[in-house]
């Protein structure tokens, strides 16, 4: 799954350490997570649109291919 | 204190560890490594609580319960296998008693159901190695899919 994660951060000067320690993971887990290794817990991902006050879908883009299309 | 300090105190307990093992060998006193192992068990326990760092989160749990997973799948083929084996060497000879000796001869040593006692702990110890060995390796696999060895510029 994309994530425009690391645009957020880049726009509001945070580090990877920093947003890992404000959720309370380690940054390894950031790091996976902006590069679509890992796809985090609806619980994550929420804490992580509510740190950049975003939208969830805002922030995680379904990259699969739509059904109906 | 530091994650990493916690992980060099592991690899230090565990070295201490096993000079506690060979003393208890020496010493033929179980109860010296059971203890040590023990209380070993629950200074690092109680030290993990101490790290500043988060030492696990969702994502290492997930690679925790891929490996678990995967080494159970292996393991208790392999236990069976052993388990197996064991069974039938014990089935091949009498059980729970011994036949009298003829006579003349001497009785069996009180001793030697120790020593039976003692190789299977032999043989557990090298399979809950080997469980180990797996589960590290399956460790490391899943560690890897989830993007745990991912550098990045910062």
């Amino acid at each position: 799954m994309k994530n425009r994660i690391r645009v957020h951060r880049a726009e509001r000067e945070i580090t990877q350490e920093q947003l890992a320690a404000g959720l309370g993971v380690t940054r390894q887990t950031i790091i996976a997570i902006e590069k679509g290794k890992y796809d985090p817990s609806l619980s994550l991902a929420f804490r992580i649109a509510r740190f950049f006050n975003v939208r969830v879908d805002e922030l995680f883009l379904d990259d699969e291919p739509s059904e109906r299309a | 204190m530091r994650r990493n300090t916690f992980y060099l105190l592991i690899g230090v307990t565990a070295l201490i560890l096993v000079g506690i093992l060979y003393l208890a060998i020496l010493l033929s006193w179980p109860a010296l490594i059971q203890g040590a192992f023990l209380v070993a068990f629950l200074a690092l326990y109680a030290l993990k609580r101490t790290v500043d760092e988060p030492v696990e989160d969702e994502r290492t749990n997930v690679i925790t319960q891929h490996a678990a997973v995967a080494t159970l799948g292996i393991f208790w083929v392999i236990f069976f296998l052993v388990s197996l084996g064991q069974v039938v060497i014990s089935f091949s000879t009498p059980l729970g008693f011994h036949a009298p000796p003829p006579p003349g001869m001497a009785p069996l040593p009180p001793t030697q159901d120790f020593l039976h006692v003692g190789r299977l702990g032999i043989v557990q110890l090298g399979l809950l190695g080997l469980m180990i060995i797996l589960y590290g390796g399956f460790r490391i696999y899943y560690a890897q899919r989830f993007g745990d060895w991912e550098s990045d510029e910062e």
